[in-house]
């Protein structure tokens, strides 16, 4: 379970994060759609951690800055976090003796879904951009969280892990994980989503349930909270 | 209606002065260099009844200097981060219906005005060039212009030999195995040039003094400064210094010709120089980028000996202190990354000049220490640690901040004091300092370490949430300025009170007032692991 209360974080005198409240539950996929600079970024780091805030942030009942929220915690970043001179082996190797996991084969599982496996003895520098996103991933599951953070995490994969990226996020919902995931991408979280957050200008302009009912879609809901009438669009 | 490569250059020139009005970070920086400048300007220290040193030894220097430049902007094909076309005129000057020739010289003009910029720290060098050579503000400036002329003309050379050698095998390769054929030339011409005070060291009588000014003098005169490019740029300036105007009549006659071929060679080649520039462009700004979203690109090798894989040991925090042994281990040699290997070449080189410089060995060490002090400003901003900070792996790993930073500083305290012992035992050795001078020396020199990566985190920790780079760069020299200064005060003071004890006691003084203000700040920032205030700067 996650839980957002009160959050607000400010770079100077503009407010990023204005008051916001939100929770995913366990066993949910929660969406946090918005334009360009409408504070999604700044939130997900709070999440995480990475950055300072007021409010409140719970990661299944404890401060996420515990020890123990970090322990169950998984943060894929916007821009692929990998370091140059380890292997991509080495990425997962770190991050299980990091969090004091073994490791029963879970790892190699990931990197050959990913289709990585082969390319486990190549340095972070020497792969592409795409291929470092997906290490990335990787890094971020392996020490499978209970709640796991995706920033845009489609962009610059390649069809085959995006398909693999979606059959993820229903398996990490069935594990009953809460998965949180920022994107434009409307219509590829169109058909798993259970909460969506549309944000505006650091607040939440709308958060719309999934219960299964025929209405608008999230790419129409979208449009007319940026473009349109937000009440009328949140109704 | 105005060129396009005219207003191109007109608006990019209005925009940048806008900017820097703007910004009052640009501002408070740019006010900041003229300060330091002004500073190092009128401070210089007079050396009453003490004679000059000879031109030619500094034209010789120059001659070095300028040829390490010619070959490492030649080989690596650009200039730091400052290639000749950004990837904004690439995508949008290239496919335009603009001639390539056009757009080349709209290149060369804007690379001539950023090698002039890039010469701009030789500005705050004038301290002890006029302490030394007598050096006016009109001469230093002669020395920046010869150094800019070298980099541009090795940005036009390694241009040259791209569209001459693209698309035949080996062709690269053999041009650059010329390029070293004719600096080992060199370096023997030099050598044999000194040979007879070569054989008097190696026979027990060390004159170095004699080595150096027989060298200097073969450097700063024909043929030593045939060398192309960076020889004539050295004489073109040495002359004028001197007063020999015919002899830089001569070599600015030889380096205009030199500007002219080559120019003939690219414009006359059947292949365009897009490619080899489009390479450079992305490789700059991508290294742009990094820097704007907060990640520092490394600079390694281009190839990496890989060695033993995994990890091995670490549980933990302790798993990022093996995960940097490994990283250490690929990025360079001897224990030290190439550019701590390139600065220590630097020091050990320079205490050669400050015993000759300085009769008492003691002023000789100190002045090598102190010049590898300020280098270590530098280099310590590019350890392992603060590469660490920028990712986000250390502030999601469940461990206790403390403890996380302790273990992520072990591997760049250890890496620094190797490197304190492979500088200052060549350099206690050069200037006759005794072991103890040299053990503290060492000792100091790590507590200096400690004590600037202690000032990252200080910066880390109350400048964290800055958004402006460059803010956080003066506050970063501020605070290890002021942090040093308890040290400096008391090694000073140490001086003073044991004066008949030599020099390690200054060095003593200032190991202890670096230790306990790192301490220090390292208590009050323990928890600057729980929070990265990462946000993309």
């Amino acid at each position: 379970m996650l839980s957002i209360s009160d959050v607000t974080k400010k770079y100077g005198k503009h407010v990023a994060n204005d008051n916001i409240s939100f929770a995913v539950g366990d066993g949910q996929i929660g969406i946090l759609l918005g334009p360009n600079g409408a504070g999604k970024s700044t939130i997900i780091k709070c999440i995480t951690g990475l950055l300072r805030f007021t409010g409140r942030i719970e990661i299944n009942g404890v401060e996420n800055t515990s020890l123990e929220a970090k322990r169950q915690l998984g943060y894929i970043p916007e821009m692929p976090a990998v370091y140059d001179l380890l292997t991509v082996s080495e990425h997962l190797e770190f991050i299980c003796r990091a969090y004091k996991i073994t490791d029963d084969g879970y790892c190699q599982k990931l990197l050959e879904r990913l289709e990585l496996w082969d390319k486990k003895d190549k340095l972070g520098k020497e792969l592409s951009k795409g291929m470092q996103q997906k290490l990335s991933i990787c890094c971020a599951l392996c020490h499978r969280p209970r709640v796991v953070v995706f920033d845009e995490p489609l962009v610059g994969l390649d069809p085959h892990a995006i398909k693999v990226l979606k059959q993820i996020f229903r398996e990490l919902k069935a594990e009953g994980a809460s998965v949180l995931i920022s994107t434009h991408m409307l219509d590829s979280v169109e058909d798993y989503w259970d909460v969506a957050n549309i944000m505006v200008n650091g607040r939440f302009a709308a958060t719309k349930v999934n219960d299964g009912s025929e209405g608008k879609s999230l790419e129409d809901l979208f449009f007319e909270i940026t473009e349109g009438n937000a009440e009328e669009a949140a109704q | 209606m105005k060129s396009p490569l005219v207003y191109l250059t007109a608006v990019k020139l209005k925009n940048q002065l806008k900017e820097l009005v703007k910004s009052p970070a640009k501002l408070i920086y740019a006010l900041f260099l003229v300060a330091v400048f002004a500073l190092v300007a009128f401070t210089k220290s007079e050396r009453v009844g003490e004679e000059l040193r000879s031109p030619l030894e500094l034209t010789a220097i120059l001659t070095l200097f300028y040829t390490v430049m010619f070959f490492l902007v030649f080989f690596s094909g650009s200039a730091s981060n400052t290639p000749m076309f950004t990837l904004s005129d690439v995508t949008m000057l290239f496919p335009a219906p603009l001639g390539p020739n056009k757009v080349l010289f709209y290149g060369l003009f804007r690379q001539l005005g950023v090698t002039l910029l890039l010469g701009f720290f030789l500005l705050f060098q004038y301290g002890w060039l006029n302490t030394v050579y007598g050096i006016t503000y009109g001469h230093l400036l002669l020395i920046v212009a010869g150094y800019a002329i070298t980099l541009f003309l090795a940005q036009i050379c390694a241009m040259a030999v791209y569209t001459r050698t693209s698309g035949k095998e080996n062709a690269g390769k053999t041009v650059h195995r010329c390029v070293y054929g004719a600096a080992a030339l060199y370096a023997v011409f030099t050598l044999y040039a000194c040979r007879e005070e070569i054989m008097a060291i190696l026979a027990g009588g060390t004159d170095w003094q004699t080595f150096l000014a027989k060298g200097a003098g073969f450097l700063s005169s024909f043929p030593g400064l045939l060398f192309p490019v960076s020889g004539w740029a050295a004489g073109m300036v040495g002359g004028m210094l001197t007063g020999d105007f015919g002899q830089s009549l001569l070599l600015l006659a030889l380096t205009l010709a030199g500007f002219a071929g080559l120019l003939a060679l690219i414009l006359t080649s059947k292949n365009n120089y897009y490619e080899d520039v489009l390479q450079t462009a992305e490789v700059a700004q991508s290294n742009v980028t990094a820097k704007k979203e907060g990640r520092v690109a490394e600079a390694v090798p281009k190839k990496i000996k890989l060695g033993k894989t995994g990890l091995g040991k670490g549980s933990g925090a302790s798993a990022i202190y093996y995960k940097h042994k490994v990283e250490n281990r690929r990025s360079g040699k001897f224990f030290l990354s190439n550019i701590s290997l390139i600065f220590a070449l630097i020091i050990i080189g320079t205490s050669l000049l400050y015993r000759n410089m300085f009769e008492e060995e003691n002023v000789a060490l100190i002045a090598s220490f102190a010049m590898g002090t300020y280098m270590q400003l530098f280099s310590v901003a590019l350890s392992r640690f603060n590469r660490e900070l920028l990712k986000p792996y250390l502030y999601l790993m469940p461990e206790p901040p403390l403890k996380k930073m302790l273990y992520a500083l072990k591997e760049s305290l250890i890496a620094d004091s190797w490197e304190a012992v492979i500088i200052f035992v060549p350099v206690a050795l050069l200037v006759n300092a005794s072991a103890t001078e040299a053990i503290f020396c060492i000792l100091a020199r790590i507590t200096f370490s400690l004590l600037f990566l202690a000032g990252n985190i200080l910066v880390e920790r109350v400048f964290g949430s800055v958004s402006s780079k460059m803010l956080i760069m003066v506050f970063y020299f501020l605070a290890l300025l002021l942090m040093a200064a308890p040290g400096v005060i008391l090694g000073v003071m140490a001086t003073i009170f044991f004066s008949e004890a030599g020099i390690f006691p200054a060095f003593v003084g200032m190991a202890c007032g670096n230790i306990v203000i790192s301490l220090l700040v390292l208590y009050l920032c323990r928890n600057l692991l729980q929070f990265a205030e990462l946000n993309n700067r």
